[in-house]
């Protein structure tokens, strides 16, 4: 297989996510969560120099000042407020959780081998960036499933949101520019309101536990 | 004294103050109801007239931008059928918009008129607009506003729970029938290319499934054997002239649309038009013999709704089956017979539930052992029940014996025309069934008029009713004058159905309505007939039923005492023989019990309870039922609140999104 180099990349952040499930505390996670956003952003940067898209490289430097290094340090800054380093964890243990996330990095890359992908010409896309991009979405999942506390949640939402900006990436060589700056507007309001709620939620239920949410259905 | 006297000038100086408040008020809200009836009047006149003045041209209107559904424009047509379904809809709204003003005013503290009068207007103007359109899409939007509100008119009354419950069991079966419809007429969307009407066939065996789609959700909303059970339950919760407009009209609604898409769309299968024989033949059967046994008045109305309904059915299914075979004079009969008995049943059966409204508002009560003696009291509307119960039992010269006339020339003619003895055996064996059906109604009716309208009062509501208002008297006479005109008139109103028919497109290869005059008995000698009945009904009165001088005198009455209102016949007695034959499908049991030491020779006590369960509601539909709120909680299981199981229906979601993806 002939990775190009931006592939390379969100290969390399896809494999560094899949470690995240593997570690409870807070702030290890936040560290992992930056790397692999710094290494989509590299990836981005690559892509906007092999294509000449010169919008997309403000997309890059955005992703790396705003998600790699802002998101973290204010959910840092959260997680300090609310006193909690340690997530509980649940449903699965997380040495277990890690191994499975790896056990999807390769089902993803088995599955979207055969993916009727659209075919993009320059050889820009190829089913490696896809693949990184729905191992990114499990890792995710799977971090938002074995988690207990709301920051953890957020967490997990966000690298779901780089699994699907890896895919648009890599498949369509990115989105227009207005698109992608929406949906990192976006992203920051979500972690921006998901703060807040997690703030509510310590107030009205002294805890931000989401297993003991469970009186909110119908 | 003088404080006495201060106090009266007090009270003369302020009571009239505080009446004319009082009146104002009163005004106010008899006014209310007034002003929409007045636009409902002017409303239907109006269409009535444009009609009039019109004629049956054929007209296509495609709404302009402003006007559409999305990208969809709306398409309206006026041909024939239309126009005749949109007179019967504007005769029953005029009769009904004399009638509201009224008969409301006993329900103003328990209706919210506004949201009365809303749902009306838009049930009305949905009505006119199923009526009027010409594609698939107009139609559907507008028969969901019509289902819609005319749930909301049904739940008026909202604070009952037997209101609530009828109201959400005719949601119910609104919303099968919307699935049903939509379903068929996505089918044929998928099979022509096309949402209008007028490129749907239903001649190739694609477009089969379609067609019986679309029959089963009018059979819904038709009230056809087994899907009728919401019309019993929804007539006597409704305000009468729901009940009236509903029963009258939006019930035929469901015939028009057959009539339109399926009739018009030349549907050939023999399976699905022996499918409509045979709902329409059980239906015809089963609605009567449910209408004999009731004691509410309006649900009694409404299963003889559902007999109505089926005898259309049948007609129709007959006349496609005469299509099939090549006999174009034939199923010119049998059409203009179903759109005939579809208006005459309109007018006589609004009639009907107006005056069931009338008897309910004045001595309070709908159930038959509770009333008695009403024609003393209430000889207008007693007079209108009666001709709408002759009409219904097609008594000649009304217009019932006219539209059922022309239905037995169907099934006669059907069994010496057609080539195919299967076809002659079915028509031979309607025949039988058309005539103990009619025999049932007449006994149905003859107890409903007898015992609500003669003998004595069974009860002291029933004792001290009077009769009703100008408005609520002179909207069934209404009924009842157009009903004894189109009979009387019968050699005039069937030609002129039969051309609004064939001139409609879609059935213009029937044959000609001159054909009609060849094929039939006709033009019905009503007025020969009427004559000699009359004349007969003077010569029995005169010879033998003229009371001769009255002679008073005691007689040895076995120690009984005097005669109360409890030993009339009643609603249960009149029906118990007709029960008792027909008791494995009534479910019917009377269990009798005689108390006192000799109790064989001297009864102290009798006590006799009689009970009936419907065999359909209680053996199929509330199994069913059961079954779906049993598995329902089993499925409710999966909405556990827990945030982690929700990922986890995602991540599974997403897995088998992807094998999806990559397998097919």
């Amino acid at each position: 297989m002939n990775a190009s180099n931006p592939e390379i990349y969100v290969i390399a952040a896809a494999i560094v996510a899949t470690l995240m499930p593997g570690s409870l505390h807070i702030r290890v996670n936040l560290w992992f969560y930056g790397i692999v956003t710094f290494l989509v952003a590299i990836a981005t940067a690559l892509t906007a120099i092999g294509h000449a898209e010169f919008g997309l490289l403000g997309v890059a430097l955005l992703i790396a000042v705003l998600k790699a290094v802002g998101i973290p340090l204010s959910l840092l800054w959260t997680s300090g407020r609310l006193n909690v380093s340690r997530d509980k964890g649940c449903f699965l243990p997380a040495p277990l959780a890690m191994h499975s996330s790896i056990l999807l990095l390769g089902a993803s890359f088995f599955l979207t081998k055969d993916l009727p992908l659209p075919v993009v010409e320059n050889g820009g896309g190829g089913w490696l960036g896809a693949a990184a991009g729905i191992s990114l979405i499990f890792t995710g999942l799977i971090l938002m499933l074995t988690r207990r506390l709301a920051i953890s949640q957020i967490l997990g939402f966000l690298i779901i949101e780089n699994g699907i900006f890896v895919f648009a990436l890599t498949q369509t060589r990115g989105m227009p520019l207005f698109v992608e700056m929406g949906v990192m507007l976006d992203v920051l309001v979500g972690v921006m309101i998901g703060g807040v709620l997690i703030f509510k939620i310590q107030k009205s239920f002294e805890h931000i536990d989401v297993a003991q949410l469970t009186d909110l259905r119908d | 004294m003088k404080y006495k006297t201060d106090s009266a000038r007090l009270n003369t100086t302020i009571s009239p103050l505080s009446q004319t408040d009082a009146t104002a008020a009163n005004y106010r809200k008899r006014n209310a109801n007034l002003v929409p009836s007045a636009l409902i009047f002017a409303i239907a006149s109006g269409v009535l007239l444009s009609l009039v003045h019109q004629g049956n041209h054929l007209h296509l209107i495609r709404t302009a931008p402003p006007m559409v559904l999305g990208v969809f424009p709306l398409s309206f047509q006026c041909d024939g059928l239309a126009s005749l379904f949109m007179g019967l809809l504007s005769i029953i709204l005029i009769s009904i918009s004399f009638y509201s003003p009224s008969y409301l005013n006993h329900f103003k503290d328990r209706i919210q008129m506004g949201g009365y009068w809303t749902a009306m207007f838009l049930f009305v103007g949905s009505m006119y607009g199923v009526v009027l359109s010409a594609d698939a899409v107009t139609f559907l939007v507008l028969w969901e506003i019509m289902s819609l509100s005319s749930a909301a008119l049904v739940a008026s009354d909202y604070s009952h729970r037997v209101v609530q419950k009828s109201a959400m069991i005719y949601l119910g079966a609104t919303r099968i029938a919307t699935a049903l419809l939509c379903g068929g007429f996505l089918a044929m969307h998928a099979v022509t290319g096309s949402w209008s009407f007028a490129d749907w066939t239903f001649s190739s065996s694609s477009s089969y499934v379609a067609g019986c789609l679309i029959l089963l959700a009018f059979c819904i909303k038709a009230g056809i054997w087994p899907f009728h059970i919401w019309l019993p339950y929804t007539h006597p919760a409704a305000p009468s002239t729901v009940s009236a407009l509903m029963s009258g009209f939006t019930i035929k609604i469901a015939i028009y649309g057959i009539m339109r898409i399926l009739v018009c769309g030349g549907l050939n299968s023999p399976e699905i038009i022996n499918l409509a024989l045979f709902l329409g033949a059980v239906s015809t059967f089963w609605g009567i013999l449910f209408a004999l046994v009731q004691n509410d008045l309006k649900r009694l109305l409404a299963y003889s709704s559902i007999e109505n309904i089926g005898m259309i059915l049948i007609a129709i299914a007959l006349g496609l089956k005469a299509k099939l075979a090549g006999l174009e004079a034939l199923a010119l009969v049998a059409f203009v017979a179903a759109t005939f008995h579809c208006m005459n049943h309109g007018l006589f059966k609004s009639l009907l539930f107006l005056c069931a409204g009338t008897i309910d508002t004045q001595a309070h009560t709908r159930d038959l052992r509770r009333l008695g003696g009403l024609a003393k009291q209430m000889p207008w509307t007693a007079a209108c029940f009666l001709g709408g119960s002759l009409a219904i039992c097609s008594i000649p010269p009304l217009n019932g014996f006219a539209s059922k006339w022309l239905i037995y020339q169907t099934f006669f003619k059907t069994t010496y025309e057609t080539s195919s003895y299967l076809d002659r055996g079915i028509a031979f064996a309607g025949i039988c069934l058309l005539s103990v059906v009619g025999g049932l109604t007449i006994a149905t009716f003859v107890k409903a008029i007898g015992v609500s309208f003669l003998g004595n009062a069974r009860s002291k509501s029933a004792e001290i009713a009077r009769e009703a208002k100008l408005g609520m008297v002179v909207a069934p006479l209404f009924l009842l004058i157009v009903c004894v005109t189109l009979g009387v008139g019968a050699a005039q109103s069937v030609p002129f159905i039969a051309k609004a028919l064939v001139e409609t497109p879609g059935l213009q290869s029937l044959a000609s309505p001159d054909q009609l005059q060849a094929t039939v008995q006709f033009p019905i000698p009503m007025n020969m007939i009427a004559l000699s009945l009359f004349s007969m009904s003077a010569l029995i009165y005169m010879f033998f039923l003229k009371t001769s001088r009255t002679r008073k005198y005691s007689t040895w009455d076995c120690g009984f005492g005097t005669l109360s209102t409890r030993t009339q016949v009643s609603s249960d007695s009149f029906a118990q023989p007709m029960a008792r034959i027909f008791r494995p499908i009534l479910k019917y049991q009377a269990k009798l019990k005689i108390d006192g030491d000799d109790c064989r020779h001297f009864p102290e006590k009798v006590n006799v309870e009689v009970q009936m369960v419907s065999i359909l509601e209680s053996r199929i539909y509330l199994p069913t039922l059961a079954l779906i709120s049993h598995a329902s909680k089993y499925l409710a299981k999966l909405q556990a609140g827990s945030i982690h199981l929700y990922l986890l229906y995602v991540c599974i979601t997403l897995v088998v999104l992807l094998l999806v993806g990559v397998h097919l």
